[in-house]
């Protein structure tokens, strides 16, 4: 049976789901294709043109016709998008589709379910606090909406009343489930975590990162337990490229090997922090040299290898948690094997030519190692480079290319042109990834955005170890003394997406106050509820219990399980009727009050029987009282009910007085 | 394929019609309790369902706490919606209203009336029967509220009414909420008419060979002359020309049928088709009432003494509704 909506359900519901259907997938623009935009708008403007009546509802063929042409325009699209966002947008035009046609409840309840989809795979992109209350309040829009559709005769307010009511109850027993519900691990693992703008790769190009510069998403957050090191000095490593293959610098296999890694004793003075990294799909995990890890909270062991990067045993799906020692002023030194020498000298030969002769041009083999990086290092106080977030693009001889015909380049060129020619000078040398700097949140939290992501130069000299050397830092020093945004032009800055940040108004004190408060929100929401786990569970049981086994865990449940049982008891027994109304009836308390003086009513008698039956043994006044009464309840019960209750509770109360005067 | 799933279907229907018999008998004023209401999700709710199953494997498999956490809020608006569904169902009470006699091949209006003790204003409330819906939006402050749906055509004869569905999907639609009544009174459908000459009889004896009157323009053929108004004249006989022309009311005398006295027999009409026979009996029935003439009906086994009037009218077509039906009564036990 098709339950048809009416031109009153298509008004207030109908377009209160439409409204919330836009605002549910605006959060997603990035992924939706473009002529999905122009459907949206129409199914919109569909939508707006028959709540004004403007428009008929157009023929089943048209809608047929239209709704196979765009799955043909979804397949042909979806080779060059991913899975997920084929799948976003196929609910997109769903919802399209079924916005303009919407004509009974089912096209209806359709649209919130497509919503409450979309709405889930935009959490799967994003989880942040003003977002996650974003996304709350079109959920209630949307339930409200399907509320209003079964409303009845009540106004649209009160219909909105009724719905903020139900669903506000829902929340209690949905904490209650977050606590209470284990968590499992992933299910398979195929799926990899979504995120709009990657992280790093394991792979560079030189002009990779520069890409990655525009993105204003959050890498990792860094607590200090002490001071926070200077800008230049925070160079958190994240990999370590070591083949070069003309084009493209990637890991060797050999970084992947844990067994042979080398324990350097820890000099000087360590400093302290915790990191909280977003998921970034990856093996590899961020640190300052050298580092030491002292404690991982999230659920995976984090190891290190001979390049002194951090890796975990499997990829990065969820955020992790983990507090390093750094030793800053430590260098970097342990015995290089010579299979590891030849490793970093491996340079490949077929292309770059004009840089292979410009090596061979300016080193001599009487140099020594110093004197033979200053003499490359000089090409680059010797031209003009600049530093640009849009770098030609360069294919056959990258290198080439960047060092004497266009000079214009980010991070990346400068270190991997660097390595390349450094290699070329027989000094062992590789590609360090990461990110550079940092953003302070407040004394000691910093947050590190992927457009802080940077790339260097380590090289080797016997005994001292790996050297960083930083050639950006030539050509833009401002890059690492306040970050990215100060050494790029003002054009270029607009490219870069800034997350609001209010730390830029810091003078005002109100305002840093604020700063601090909506930080430490953050930081709540983030520790508290993006971070809750198996782990928060468990501790929360031995906060509890003392001790976390089967035992108490089955304890748990049953209280959580209790907990809703007790709160569905409470908003749905009818204990209101038990104590109030019983009580509250004036007849009842009249034969309560006659009761206790010896006199009950037959269940056979009417009130008035009752009356006369027992009026002999009463005084004038308790008779009058007991007369009045019964003609005011009978007045009341079959004319107008609601003039007695005043006055019929007045008599009980005379009567009371009456009872009580000898 | 098609024979054979219309006959499940009605194996199916007659043994839940069976079981619902003995579980909810028919009542004209029924309360919905635990015993006669029936709550399941909705097709909606179904999606909804799923979709928590899928938001939880989405959520885990992305280790995602939002997307958990919205598994188990539509998880619990779906408990919730459960109580509150069921809850606004059983705070009303139904009361179904006696039905109006019908003729045959006419819509039989089912009217009722709903109250509520007020916890949940609003709603919406479902009446379906036989394939037909009827939509009741109810205010927010109401004592009782009607509600009425045309159920389709139906036989002849004295009838318990089919088993009304009413149905509710208070909340957000997630949970059906529904029971399936059926009114004590019961329905009585006249047969219609069929235009027949009417066939008086002058005694009631069988062999009665000829009949008097074989007209039914008695108006036109016997119109005698005027005489003035009685207060016992019918007011179709008011002759409204002299009226108009200022001569006082006066009445049109009808010289043969004044007075007569006669008898209608199935016997005349019932060959060969016996229900063409009672419908020709029921034109013949209200066209001489009409005419305010006195007429007995002779039906075979049950008889009626001649006489006029609306309570007669009513009598006979009762009668010849319930013909061959064995079990009636009379018609006022039967409140029809």
């Amino acid at each position: 049976m098709m339950r048809k909506l009416s031109q009153a359900h298509l008004k207030s519901p109908g377009l209160l789901i439409g409204g919330c259907f836009a605002l549910s997938v605006f959060p997603l623009a990035s992924t939706v294709m473009s002529w999905v935009w122009i459907l949206f708008a129409c199914a919109l403007g569909v939508m707006w043109a028959k709540v004004r009546r403007k428009v008929k509802a157009l023929s089943t063929f048209t809608l047929n016709l239209l709704a196979v042409f765009c799955m043909l325009l979804l397949v042909f699209f979806s080779g060059q998008f991913g899975l997920l966002s084929t799948m976003i947008n196929l609910l997109i035009v769903a919802g399209c589709l079924k916005l303009i046609t919407m004509r009974s409840f089912a096209d209806f309840y359709l649209i919130i379910v497509v919503i409450v989809f979309l709405v889930a795979c935009g959490f799967i992109y994003h989880q942040d606090l003003l977002l996650t209350i974003y996304y709350a309040l079109v959920l209630f829009a949307t339930f409200a909406g399907t509320f209003l559709l079964n409303k009845g005769k009540i106004s649209n307010k009160e219909g909105i009343k009724q719905a903020a009511k139900l669903l506000a109850q829902t929340l209690p027993i949905t904490v209650i489930l977050f606590i209470m519900v284990p968590r499992l691990p992933p299910l398979w693992e195929a799926a990899s975590n979504k995120s709009s703008s990657t992280g790093l790769s394991e792979t560079i190009a030189p002009g990779d990162i520069a890409n990655l510069a525009q993105s204003g998403e959050l890498a990792f957050r860094a607590e200090f337990t002490g001071s926070i090191p200077e800008a230049q000095e925070r160079y958190w490593r994240a990999i370590v490229l070591d083949y070069f293959d003309g084009n493209t610098w990637a890991m060797s296999d050999e970084l992947a090997n844990f067994d042979d890694t080398v324990n350097l004793e820890p000099v000087g003075e360590a400093t302290r922090y915790l990191i909280i990294a977003e998921p970034n799909d990856m093996r590899w995990q961020y640190s300052l040299d050298y580092p030491i890890v002292e404690e991982v909270i999230s659920d995976r062991s984090i190891k290190r290898n001979n390049a002194y990067q951090l890796f975990t045993d499997k990829e990065n799906t969820k955020a992790s948690l983990y507090v390093v020692n750094s030793y800053l002023s430590m260098p970097l030194n342990h015995y290089m094997s010579n299979y590891e020498r030849q490793r970093h000298l491996q340079t490949p030969r077929d292309n770059n030519q004009r840089t292979q002769d410009f090596v061979e041009q300016n080193i001599n083999p009487q140099m020594n190692e110093r004197e033979r990086v200053s003499a490359i290092m000089q090409i680059f106080y010797e031209n003009e480079f600049s530093y640009t977030l849009q770098p030609p693009f360069m294919r056959v001889n990258p290198i080439d290319q960047f060092l004497f015909e266009y000079r214009r380049g980010f991070c990346s060129h400068y270190a991997s042109a660097l390595t390349y020619m450094l290699r070329l000078a027989n000094i062992p040398a590789r590609l360090v990834a990461g990110y550079q700097g940092g953003e302070l949140q407040n004394q000691n939290i910093l947050t590190v955005r992927q457009y802080d992501a940077h790339a260097w130069v380590e090289y080797w000299i016997e005994g001292d170890g790996w050297i960083r050397i930083d050639p950006t830092a030539i050509v833009a020093p401002n890059r690492l003394m306040s970050g990215l945004l100060s050494s790029i032009s003002q054009e270029e800055s607009e490219l870069v997406e800034r997350p609001f940040n209010l730390s830029e108004f810091e003078d005002v004190a109100l305002i840093r106050r604020l700063h601090d408060f909506l930080v430490l929100i953050d930081h709540q929401w983030t520790q508290s509820v993006l971070r809750f786990d198996q782990d928060s569970q468990r501790d929360l049981i031995e906060q509890w219990f003392g001790v976390f086994n089967a035992k108490n865990m089955t304890t748990f449940m049953f209280l959580a399980l209790g907990a809703i049982a007790l709160f569905i008891m409470l908003l749905f027994l009818p204990y209101r009727d038990w104590f109030a109304r019983e009580a509250q009836d004036p007849l009842s308390k009249l034969l309560r009050l006659l009761g206790k003086h010896g006199w009950h009513k037959h269940a056979q008698e009417t009130l008035k029987q009752f009356s006369e039956r027992i009026a002999p043994q009463l005084t004038n006044p308790q008779q009058q009282n007991i007369n009045q009464f019964v003609e005011y309840y009978y007045r009341a019960e079959y004319a107008d009910a609601d003039m007695a209750r005043n006055k019929l509770d007045k008599l009980i109360a005379a009567l009371h007085q009456n009872f009580k005067k000898p | 394929m098609k024979r054979s799933l219309n006959a499940f279907r009605k194996t199916w229907l007659t043994r839940r019609n069976h079981w619902l018999d003995k579980r909810i008998p028919a009542e004209d004023k029924c309360r919905f309790n635990l015993n006669n209401t029936f709550i399941l999700p909705s097709s909606f709710g179904w999606a909804m369902i799923a979709m928590v199953m899928f938001l939880f494997i989405l959520g885990t498999n992305y280790q995602n706490n939002i997307v958990l956490s919205m598994s188990y809020f539509v998880s619990a608006l779906l408990l919730l919606s459960l109580f509150h569904s069921y809850q606004y169902f059983t705070q009303h009470e139904l009361t179904f209203l006696p039905f109006q006699p019908e003729f045959e091949q006419r819509d039989v209006q089912l009217q009722c009336e709903i109250s509520s003790t007020k916890r949940y204003p609003g709603g919406e409330f479902l009446l379906v029967a036989n394939g037909r819906t009827a939509k009741f939006g109810l205010e927010a402050n109401y004592k009782s509220h009607k509600m009425q749906l045309a159920l389709p055509a139906m036989k002849r004869g004295l009838h318990m009414c089919s088993r009304i569905k009413v149905e509710c999907f208070y909340g957000f639609g997630l949970f059906r909420c529904w029971s399936y009544l059926q009114p004590k009174h019961k329905v009585l459908i006249y047969p219609s008419a069929l235009k027949a000459t009417v066939h008086l009889h002058q005694s009631q004896q069988d062999n009665d060979a000829r009949p008097t009157q074989t007209s039914n323009k008695i108006q036109s053929d016997s119109l005698q002359g005027i005489r003035s108004f009685v207060e016992t004249d019918p007011i179709h006989h008011v002759s409204w020309k002299h009226v108009a022309k200022g001569q006082g009311l006066v009445t049109k005398d009808f010289s043969d049928d004044a007075g007569v006295s006669g008898w209608l027999k199935l016997k005349d009409v019932s060959h060969p088709d016996l229900e063409a026979g009672l419908r020709m009996l029921s034109y013949q029935v209200q066209s001489l009432s009409q005419d305010q003439v006195e007429f007995g009906l002779d039906l075979g086994a049950t008889k009626i003494l001649p006489q006029s009037g609306h309570a007669h009218l009513e009598n006979c077509l009762f009668q010849l509704a319930t013909y061959g039906q064995k079990h009636h009564q009379d018609r006022r036990q039967n409140d029809a």
